[in-house]
């Protein structure tokens, strides 16, 4: 038997607007992953570095017995989250549908799966679920269940997708058909980058770029072609240089894949529907900004358009970085300096 | 996927302690293809055995172990058969491949993202051999 978690709460990052701060521990990757801490190591860091109180997770990463959670796990999470007053803020689902090698999933298989990861965030005590398919007869199956276990659904946007990229439009359609408060999005700001992180360059320079190929990977991203014509130009572009695509690893097409550069104005347009949001970022420089990433002017949409929930910090910098190259700790403190004046500067130019 | 504690010692031979080349654990049936290379050497695929905790397997049957998860702070170890096994702290050049194939990356039916890791390094072995 599962109890429902007591409800907690979380205070504004700044007086006037909603936004809650906190982090994924995804952030956290190359640590984790290392065998450096435990889960309660890992909660203490974050408690001494005053980065929560929102915890997420991505349950592949976080639980053994994912997509199950045991007894005892609960038990030792719920005593820690009570210890450091944090706040579960999403549960990260993933849809294995390829599990197995010799067919997908069927409808019933990917239901199971889900209604299994649903309940164990429940248990966790996570009032929303990040999911990565829409599949309209899926969604309406699952509703029921998040009803049951006072879960909403958000299907995570992210780069080289907008909110109103044709993908995004018809899950949007759907939603609408449905007319459901539980369903909604989980924002990743990788969508709204003005340019390439400067850490994703530097990665592909130790791999043997040159500043000239670099400059034309750069022109390429800007355009607005789809992500297969964009790599495709890129792989093209490669062997014009007699390099080897090869010689990149999955670098040349992360770079399209994880980096997308839509208008921050446009998630105004889905600003009601956004349930929680990955405060993604790769670095913040000596200003205190991110370098590819205008988080004031993407703060500015969100205060503007009335956000109530999570800003979950999400370091994806581990993808490029070898582990004690950075200290994502510092860098998710830092980053939630930005936020913080950045909401104070939206909520200052709101008033005047 | 491999780190200075990598290098194991082992009556066989020796073996290869990996980290999941991923950001979250996988079903071993993800693991499309394992490939070593001791001293420059390919190792014959159906001579290495691979361990999950007190379990193994040969690279082959990993396809079929749809309901073994490597959670990622477990470590996969490839057990590669040499002339003789290697020493405490002898320095061995070894280079691992691993494919993947992402079960939650679908791009169309029955095909899925994949992932190519590759690592090579000089490793000093060490513990006790089992």
């Amino acid at each position: 038997m599962t109890v429902t978690a007591p409800a907690r709460g979380a205070e504004p990052a700044v007086p006037g607007s909603d936004i809650k701060l906190g982090l994924t521990l995804y952030s956290l990757t190359s640590e984790w992953a290392a065998g450096r801490y435990d889960l309660a190591g890992l909660l203490d860091v974050v408690d001494a570095a005053g980065i929560g109180p929102g915890i997420e997770i991505v349950a592949s990463q976080t639980i053994r017995t994912y997509p199950e959670v045991t007894d005892e796990f609960v038990r030792d999470w719920r005593e820690a989250f009570d210890r450091h007053g944090f706040v579960p803020s999403s549960f990260g689902c993933n849809l294995d549908m390829g599990r197995r090698r010799d067919r997908d999933m069927t409808p019933d298989e990917e239901y199971e799966f889900t209604v299994t990861q649903f309940r164990s965030a429940h248990a966790l005590g996570f009032p929303l679920v990040r999911i990565q398919s829409a599949k309209p007869s899926l969604i309406r199956r699952l509703l029921p269940v998040a009803d049951e276990l006072d879960l909403t659904m958000g299907w995570e946007l992210h780069a080289p997708l907008g909110p109103n990229s044709p993908r995004v439009m018809e899950i949007r359609e759907t939603y609408e058909q449905i007319g459901s408060e539980r369903l909604g999005f989980v924002a990743d700001f990788s969508s709204t980058m003005h340019s390439m992180s400067p850490t994703i360059l530097r990665k592909l320079g130790k791999m043997g770029l040159g500043a000239e190929e670099l400059d034309r990977l750069q022109e390429i991203w800007a355009t607005d072609a789809d992500i297969n014509a964009r790599h495709g130009e890129f792989v093209e572009y490669l062997h014009s240089r007699g390099i080897a695509p090869e010689s990149l690893g999955s670098f040349a097409r992360l770079a399209f894949n994880m980096h997308g550069h839509v208008d921050p104005a446009e998630w105004a347009d889905i600003m009601p529907q956004i349930k929680h949001v990955h405060a993604k970022f790769y670095d913040i420089d000596e200003h205190g900004d991110e370098p590819a990433i205008d988080y004031p002017a993407i703060v500015r949409e969100f205060v503007r358009g009335g956000y109530s929930g999570f800003f979950s910090s999400e370091w994806e910098g581990h993808a490029f970085a070898d582990l004690d190259e950075a200290d994502p700790v510092d860098l998710v403190r830092k980053q939630h300096d930005l936020i913080r004046r950045s909401i104070t500067a939206a909520l200052t130019s709101k008033d005047s | 996927m491999l780190t200075e504690n990598s290098l194991l010692r082992r009556p066989e031979g020796l073996g290869i302690a990996l980290t999941v080349p991923w950001y979250r654990s996988l079903w071993l049936s993800s693991v499309s293809d394992i490939a070593v290379s001791v001293e420059g050497r390919e190792i014959t695929k159906d001579d290495l055995r691979v361990e999950l905790g007190d379990r193994t397997f040969r690279v082959d049957e990993l396809a079929d172990q749809w309901d073994v998860l490597w959670f990622i702070q477990d470590r996969l170890v490839v057990v590669v058969p040499l002339d003789r096994p290697v020493d405490e702290g002898e320095q061995v050049d070894v280079e691992v491949t691993v494919d993947l194939r992402l079960p939650y990356m679908q791009i169309a039916p029955t095909k899925y993202v994949t992932n190519h890791a590759s690592n090579r390094r000089s490793l000093v072995a060490h513990g006790e051999s089992r």
